[in-house]
């Protein structure tokens, strides 16, 4: 069963289990950890350096880093203060429905 | 919401004792734009979602569009972006990459065939659903049914099963992406600003798995029956 692994698929499930364990556990920051897989990867020659890096001109990077400053926009013109203002209005006295809630 | 004048808003806004959720000491002149800002924001949206352009596309025009028309000084624009999570999801992708070029996906899947031989149906079917779920979390969910199906399909020819329930459950659980922060975009938009936990994502989506594993586990043999 385990004779047709081979080394490359060897340092890649080892690469995974301890990234999973230190994004578990969180004895390294887990942007510090994610910058490791990409270095990892490389020296290991799992993945060439344009595969490594890839990473940052992906869909979901460049999908949040836009959408981050969209909503940075919706902020600064305060338009989510008024969305947030009217769901509290429709929410009325039932914070279940909606409405602010306490901080921790 | 606080009230005051505009110079010891700014203070309290400023100071590092007070968690600003939403800052309220937009000036005036931002105000004006809010419109355009939510028109923006929709216009991304619907772009996205009628597939008139691909979703990275449409985001990055929108955050184009709201700096053009001064929605957002583009200094604030870049103070948006949280970095940590930028680079953290940068970081983690080529894992999912890694995993298809290495063909671990397929080995693991093999190991499942091997194991599951004599289980009944319901049980090969939960372990397809448990192993699909967990290679979700590291590459997309198109990725991992277009890599998965095939396989599932492998499966259930080799236990004399009919394919559908197979696929139904890598289909199903290659969209279950609740387990950890990395498995979908709209769990890292809450990471940063939220403060989470890696953890927390897991506690909360370990449940939630367990439960759709289990409808879809249940009804897929009833639906198919082969």
């Amino acid at each position: 069963m385990f004779a047709n692994v081979n080394p490359q698929q060897l340092w890649f499930i080892a690469i995974l289990l301890v990234a999973l364990l230190l994004f578990v556990t969180e004895w390294i920051r887990t942007d510090m950890v994610a910058v490791m897989i990409v270095v990892a990867l490389y020296l290991t020659r799992v993945l060439k350096a344009d595969e490594a890096l890839a990473g940052f001109s992906s869909e979901p990077a460049i999908v949040i880093a836009g959408i981050f400053v969209l909503s940075g926009a919706l902020h600064v013109t305060a338009l989510s203060d008024k969305i947030g203002a009217l769901i509290g209005k429709l929410a009325g006295r039932r914070p279940g429905i909606a409405g602010p809630r306490r901080q921790r | 919401m606080p009230e005051g004048d505009q110079e010891s808003l700014a203070r309290v806004a400023n100071d590092e004792a007070f968690l600003m959720l939403v800052p309220f000491h937009a000036e005036p002149k931002l105000r004006r734009k809010a419109w355009l800002a939510g028109l923006i924001m929709l216009a991304t949206i619907s772009l996205a979602a009628f597939n008139l352009m691909s979703i990275e596309m449409a985001a990055i025009s929108g955050a184009v569009m709201v700096i053009l028309t001064g929605c957002i000084p583009i200094n604030q624009a870049y103070r948006s972006i949280d970095s940590r999570i930028f680079v953290f999801i940068a970081g983690a992708i080529p894992l999912g990459a890694a995993m298809q070029k290495t063909g671990t996906a397929t080995l693991l899947a093999g190991w499942l065939q091997h194991a599951v031989g004599s289980w009944p149906e319901r049980m090969v079917l939960l372990a397809l659903f448990a192993l699909v779920a967990i290679i979700t979390q590291f590459m997309s969910d198109s990725a991992t049914t277009a890599l998965l199906a095939p396989i599932a399909v492998a499966l259930a020819q080799a236990l004399g099963r009919a394919p559908e329930p197979f696929v139904v459950t890598v289909a199903m659980a290659s969209v279950v992406a609740f387990l950890t922060p990395i498995g979908h975009h709209g769990n890292l938009l809450v990471y940063g600003p939220g403060r989470y936990r890696f953890v927390d994502f897991v506690l909360v989506g370990t449940p939630l798995t367990a439960i759709c594993a289990l409808i879809v586990v249940l009804l897929a043999p009833l639906i198919w029956q082969g």
